[in-house]
């Protein structure tokens, strides 16, 4: 950390400062200067995090790939090569180590964890990078933007999740939006900041599950502390990516990704992964999804390819729910998700089985069995968010107690 | 037109945010000081000040101190709590626990000087029942006082006490259970949306309350302001600031003749009845001696102060006087056995000017020492009509 500077966040004065200054400069005719300064602005915000030897830590996750990525940008022949792939796999395990996995030690010398920072939406960055490096030879590449790109303030803490392609369109565009657009961005950074900093909290408090083995814990705390979490937390993301989309959009930059789309009205599990931090969805299905049952399945006999599609998404959601956090119960979380998205499709196989494409439609499109579906998801989504703030010990105590008062075995 | 005022709002919002930085950073630092956050939730006390605290109190022109409390959340350093817990414990509220003088300069820590080692169990805003609460839990905590001193700070501490009895015989742990019960999920969730409500400013003076908690630069501008004296006395007269002399925090019936439909005698009256009966619990919890300081007020140490007053309400002529509660305040726990302390002769005769802080009613240091020194002479002479209380030293 800079002595005597708080780290940055995004309801602070210096975060003020930083987005409207890059506003500023995106309105003014130096904006031909957008870029760097985009990235000493982030790299200002992160030096805020970190102490030294955080900082080299970090700069060791996300300098070198950029030599690699330097190497084979644009050529073509490396797109199967096995470097790249080593460097991926290299970066992933230096991830883990950095990120400070429960099972992982030796970390002492941080002084502060990296992780905090956003190093998971690096390391997606960066695997987009050396992944199709091969094939954008026809997009810039520059240490300015490599670091703008890994780094953006916008982006730097929580997403969204961008394309390389999708950010270096945004610089193409930076500028004074219309005014129409301009006052649609304020509309929705204020919305943002309400939502993310104001409402959130008010149900982050009431979300504690050990407060339900306390005396006096009835029913209606039970349903409080099942739906609070689910409604914070997509109060308080939701808003932080409306904040950051407005702030970018400000600058002219109207490339930021969507992140969610009403997520909890998705009739199935499949459908909120749709709709739910969305940028990381299509990130995990295109790099992890579809390369891994690609490969399976080409490698397969047809009669296994339904056990090694149920394999493929047992095992994406096994890195979604490593990549949520670095305890047992994120994994939990991760599979559930996965045993949900089988046994719907299992379910959607019996049904295209049962009843004729038109009557299926109309049975789905029923408003009895929407309904029922979009419960049913919804209700399951809040139980599984119950392991992203809390362990499987303190869930089985809480409840263990709970149940115990209310004289249920 | 409009894409002008944007650009217009943008470069504000900027500005204002620079300067708000730049105020943090470079110009006032201090600000946190300002408005610092002491206080916690207590089970039994309702609130208390929050345990081992280091927090700089800063007012310019005022004050410039640091407050530390206990493990305990007792005013003083942790390295001392045992020898002080195990001396006099000295109950009171703001001008007791003085957070605007340092550590060593209240009268409680300058007893030291004179061989008394002394608790500080006051809380600022505590009230009478709350600090019974205090000797009440320290007692089941397993500490024991060579005596208690209740320092009443006058006017305000007069009231209607006869529904705080219970504070005397309510079961502590019911706090605790309370507490527990609102620790429930809809307990949170209600409190904290209440929370929510609040955050919204009502009142001009919450507005400057949060300014003064969260901006340096209003603070900066305040400090800036008050320490030049014309643009000082320009925000007493437009009434930015508060006249230290018109607050009028207390009953103006307390300063006219009892009797005759003024009904402060019977307040006074249930404020010694308060009183004698936590003397009363404290013999008998710890037979130990038990007094009441009586802490005079501004307008009682200020005589000009108090002409300010009077005149400002249009009270001249309503043969008003200042010393009056604090006569019949003594008198009644005088007749119900309670030994009175009034440093207010020593105190006028100490040669202070000004006693209390500038923008402040609460007593400066030099003040303390006066009221510290005629405690001590008070405890050796047994507080009046007892047993000589000797220093340990």
């Amino acid at each position: 950390m800079i002595p005597s500077v708080a780290p940055i966040a995004v309801n602070s004065i210096p975060f003020a400062v930083l987005s409207l200054g890059m506003v500023l400069l995106a309105w003014s005719r130096a904006r031909g200067i957008f870029p760097l300064a985009l990235a000493a602005a982030s790299a200002a915000m992160l030096a805020s995090w970190l102490r030294p030897l955080d900082a080299l830590a970090l700069c060791l996750f996300a300098l070198p790939p950029y030599v690699l990525i330097r190497a084979i940008w644009g050529k073509e022949r490396f797109a199967r090569a096995y470097v790249p792939m080593l460097a991926i796999c290299w970066q992933v395990g230096l991830f883990v180590y950095l990120r400070q996995y429960e099972w992982i030690s030796g970390l002492e010398w941080l002084e502060h964890p990296v992780a905090i920072i956003g190093l998971s939406y690096m390391l997606f960055r960066i695997v987009h990078l050396i992944v199709d490096a091969p094939y954008l030879g026809h997009l810039p590449l520059g240490p300015v933007g490599y670091v703008g790109y890994l780094f953006a303030f916008w982006t730097l803490l929580a997403g969204p999740i961008q394309r390389y392609e999708a950010f270096i369109q945004g610089l193409g565009t930076v500028g004074r939006p219309e005014t129409g657009d301009a006052l649609a961005a304020g509309h929705r950074a204020v919305n943002g900041l309400i939502k993310a900093f104001l409402i959130a909290p008010v149900f982050l408090e009431a979300s504690d599950i050990g407060a339900l083995a306390g005396p006096g814990a009835g029913w209606i705390d039970l349903a409080i502390v099942f739906y609070s979490y689910p409604v914070y937390l997509y109060l308080n993301f939701s808003g932080y990516t409306d904040l950051m989309i407005a702030i970018a959009r400000l600058c002219g930059v109207n490339s930021l990704p969507e992140n969610f789309n009403r997520p909890y009205l998705a009739r199935s599990v499949q459908d909120f992964w749709t709709r739910w931090h969305m940028s990381f969805g299509t990130w995990i299905r295109h790099y992890i999804f579809t390369p891994l049952s690609k490969r399976l399945l080409s490698a397969a006999p047809a009669r296994l390819h339904n056990l090694l599609l149920a394999a493929s998404v047992l095992i994406t959601f096994f890195v979604v729910g490593a990549w949520h956090g670095t305890t047992s119960n994120f994994l939990v979380f991760g599979l559930l998700h996965g045993i949900a998205i089988i046994v719907t499709s299992v379910y959607g196989r019996l049904l295209k089985s049962a009843l004729p494409r038109e009557r299926r439609r109309a049975f789905e499109k029923h408003p009895v069995v929407h309904g029922a579906s979009v419960f049913l998801c919804f209700h399951y989504v809040c139980a599984t968010l119950v392991f992203i703030p809390n362990t499987v010990d303190a869930i089985a105590g809480a409840l263990g107690g709970f149940f115990a008062a209310a004289g249920l075995p | 037109m409009t894409r002008r005022l944007v650009l217009l709002l943008v470069w504000g919002l900027f500005l204002a945010a620079s300067v708000e930085l730049t105020s943090r950073l470079v110009l006032f630092p201090e600000y946190t000081a300002m408005l610092p956050d002491m206080y916690a939730p207590h089970p039994v006390m309702g609130h208390y000040n929050k345990p081992n605290i280091e927090v700089r109190r800063f007012n310019p022109m005022n004050y410039d101190v640091i407050n530390h409390t206990n493990s305990l959340g007792l005013r003083g350093l942790e390295r001392n709590r045992e020898k002080e817990l195990a001396g006099i414990w000295i109950a009171g509220a703001s001008n007791t626990f003085g957070g605007y003088v340092g550590d060593d300069e209240i009268f409680s820590a300058r007893l030291r000087g004179y061989g008394y080692w002394a608790a500080n169990l006051a809380s600022e805003d505590h009230t009478i029942d709350q600090q019974v609460l205090a000797v009440r839990y320290l007692a089941r905590e397993g500490y024991r006082p060579r005596a208690v001193l209740l320092s009443l700070p006058l006017f305000h501490v007069i009231r209607d006490y006869s529904g705080k009895h219970d504070a005397f015989t309510r079961p502590l742990d019911e706090g605790f259970s309370r507490v527990e019960k609102a620790d429930r999920p809809r307990d949170r969730l209600l409190s904290a949306a209440e929370g929510l409500v609040g955050a919204f400013p009502r009142s001009a003076q919450s507005v400057r309350a949060r300014l003064l908690k969260s901006s340096a630069f209003y603070g900066w501008l305040k400090v800036g302001i008050m320490g030049v004296p014309a643009l000082r006395d320009w925000t007493l007269r437009t009434g930015l600031r508060n006249d230290l002399d018109y607050v009028a925090n207390f009953d103006v019936d307390l300063l006219r003749a009892y009797g005759d439909g003024n009904k402060s005698q019977a307040t006074i009256d249930s404020t010694a009845d308060y009183v004698a009966a936590f003397g009363g619990m404290v013999r008998e919890k710890f037979g130990v001696p038990f007094g009441a300081v009586l802490l005079p007020a501004h307008l009682q140490l200020h005589p000009r102060s108090f002409r300010r007053f009077v005149e400002h309400y249009g009270l001249t002529g309503q043969y008003l006087d200042a010393r009056r509660p604090s006569e019949a305040l003594r008198k009644a726990l005088t007749e119900r056995g309670v030994p009175v302390l009034d440093p207010y002769p020593e105190l006028m005769n100490s040669g202070i000017g000004r006693m209390t802080f500038p923008d402040d009613g609460h007593m400066i240091p030099a003040a303390h020492a006066v009221v510290a020194e005629t405690i001590a002479g008070w405890l050796a002479r047994g507080m009046g009509s007892g047993k000589p209380i000797e220093p340990t030293r």
